[in-house]
């Protein structure tokens, strides 16, 4: 059973969480794959050992790339979330 | 005779039921015998849905001798990925999950079509699920026409495969990354990803809610103008369809499709990393444009590189809640192809902030492509920069093995919305076909298949048909 001091040290101190959010420090993959597993197990996101086994190479490059190319760009304030899609003109 | 029948476009066909001289049963019967024939070959069809389909095309005979056709496609064989329901006949989405799924009721675009008089001869092959490279289809994998040892790409694969192998005239598929274009690039025919909300999506099953679209597939430019018109308008049943007037594309096509005093935008983004061989290829059919009076201008997307990344969250995320239930469930999960456990598994993962910032960027790259537009009919890309791979082998790009987010220039649609098409410019040098793609404004679907049709009608690339 995780407690939630476990659970939030857990969140705040993850590698990924914190190198790719807060920092332009880029996580080893290591780090990545390695973080991403307890926080699979301590938030209870509930995937599967052997799903995660498969995915977490995967999950651990998409985390990269993000950081990488992604959340760098600074988007203006006034940006809408697209529920208004531009390119969707529905009147009803 | 059988192969000639197979091979006319939805046009020529509709032109000779009008005079007498083609039979819509006969042009049926003609498919099911090709597909009976060369289908084992290739995997294309998951099922073929014969008597359904002769009864159907019968009842179309009958119309015509009365001379009182329902439409403009009245007779004309198609199929549709194994991913739109269809009332009555076996759906899979291309899973071992959906071997026994019988929907009552059909999608909006198949009833559309079906209801206009076409004639539906089955399902289609699949990536799992609509998911991207590196999946298989539940029920194997389909071969490109071209060269059965290589992929035809998806996931709409057998949609891609089926009209250049005179298996159907028009084929029905979606694309959420690419999943229209990559497979007309690989396999040698058109296919045109829609403006979100042109078409659709009622009983398609959903990859990702705010990327999906549908739309068709064909040997020719003209036959996809014909089938769009046939499958767009507004759907109540559709949350993301739009209330836009639909055009007449064919006629617009007709109007518009020399390429004469055209004007292409081309942005460096879009043109690399790339083949070598791709790129000279592609290079040669801008050329072509050029030597036919378009225009070319060059224009800038400075984010499109991370459409890819950004189309990644979005899907994985989208996806990983759609299959919520199908990964949780231990006898669901062992049905699943571990590609597609990857895939929904790793958007469990992803941070609900990149999945936000995803959504908004999209306005970012719709401001920038509608800036690249602003000084050109279309922009015009490279479809696919990688080469078509083995079956069972990764692609790689410049020797690199790639996952999808790392590279391409499709996502770029699907993230914006804007319509894209795609047609055959080139052979490499296995004799495997490459695609050009041609972008254009939101509900401008006509301007981009009329250039594509001009550029088609300048080129032979078309007509060429593999040896089955």
């Amino acid at each position: 059973m995780t407690d939630r001091r476990h659970f939030l040290t857990i969140l705040t101190g993850a590698g990924w969480a914190a190198a790719a959010c807060t920092t332009s420090e880029e996580p080893s993959e290591d780090d990545l794959e390695r973080s991403l597993q307890e926080l699979n197990q301590a938030a209870g996101i509930g995937i599967a050992a052997d799903d995660f086994a498969l995915a977490r190479g995967y999950a651990a490059g998409a985390y990269r790339e993000a950081a990488r190319s992604l959340r760098p760009i600074v988007l203006d304030a006034a940006l809408d979330l697209p529920v208004a899609f531009s390119a969707k003109r529905g009147r009803r | 005779m059988q192969e000639d029948v197979v091979y006319l476009s939805a046009v020529e066909l509709v032109s000779r039921f009008i005079d007498g001289s083609l039979d819509p049963s006969a042009v049926a019967e003609a498919h099911l015998e090709r597909i009976a024939a060369v289908d084992p070959k290739l995997n294309c069809y998951i099922t073929v849905t014969r008597e359904r389909a002769l009864e159907r095309a019968r009842a179309s005979s009958a119309r015509y001798r009365a001379g009182k056709p329902a439409s403009d496609v009245d007779g004309v064989p198609f199929a549709a990925k194994d991913i739109f329901a269809t009332a009555g006949i076996l759906t899979t989405h291309g899973s071992k999950l959906g071997r026994e799924n019988v929907p009552s009721e059909s999608a909006t675009s198949v009833a559309k079509l079906e209801e206009a008089g076409a004639v539906l001869l089955g399902k289609l092959n699949l990536l799992e699920y609509a998911t991207g490279s590196g999946t298989e289809s539940g029920f194997g994998p389909t071969s490109n026409p071209w060269n059965p040892e290589y992929e035809s790409g998806g996931s709409s694969s057998g949609s891609g495969a089926a009209p250049v192998a005179g298996l159907a005239t028009v084929t029905l598929g979606t694309d959420t990354g690419g999943s229209i274009r990559n497979p007309s690039g690989r396999c040698g025919i058109a296919g045109i990803k829609p403006t979100y909300g042109r078409v659709s999506r009622h009983g398609v099953t959903p990859l990702a809610w705010t990327l999906d679209h549908a739309g068709p597939m064909a040997r020719t430019v003209r036959d996809l103008a014909r089938f769009l018109g046939r499958m767009s308008g507004y759907d109540e049943k559709d949350p993301g369809s739009a209330d836009e007037p639909v055009p007449d594309f064919e006629t617009a096509v007709e109007a518009m499709g020399s390429l004469s005093g055209k004007t292409f935008a081309v942005a460096s983004e879009l043109m690399a990393p790339v083949e070598p061989e791709v790129l000279q290829i592609v290079e040669e059919a801008m050329r072509h444009l050029e030597s036919q009076g378009a225009r070319r201008v060059d224009a800038e997307i400075p984010h499109a590189a991370v459409a890819n990344i950004a189309d990644e969250i979005l899907i994985g995320a989208e996806a990983a809640v759609y299959h919520e239930q199908n990964v949780s469930r231990p006898e669901t999960r062992a049905l699943m192809d571990p590609a597609v456990r990857l895939y929904v598994t790793a958007g469990r993962t992803y941070l609900a902030t990149d999945y936000v910032k995803a959504q908004r960027f999209r306005l970012v790259l719709q401001n920038e492509l509608t800036e690249a537009l602003s000084q050109a009919d279309v922009l015009v890309s490279l479809n696919d920069p990688t080469l078509t791979a083995r079956l069972g082998e990764p692609t790689r790009l410049l020797g690199k093995e790639v996952r999808w987010f790392e590279y391409g220039t499709v996502n770029l649609g699907n993230i914006t919305g804007f319509p894209a098409a795609t047609v055959p410019c080139g052979f490499d040098s296995r004799g495997l076909p490459v695609g050009l793609q041609i972008y254009g404004r939101p509900f401008e679907e006509e301007r981009v298949l009329a250039f594509a049709h001009g550029y088609e009608q300048t080129t032979e690339w078309h007509r060429r048909r593999p040896t089955l």
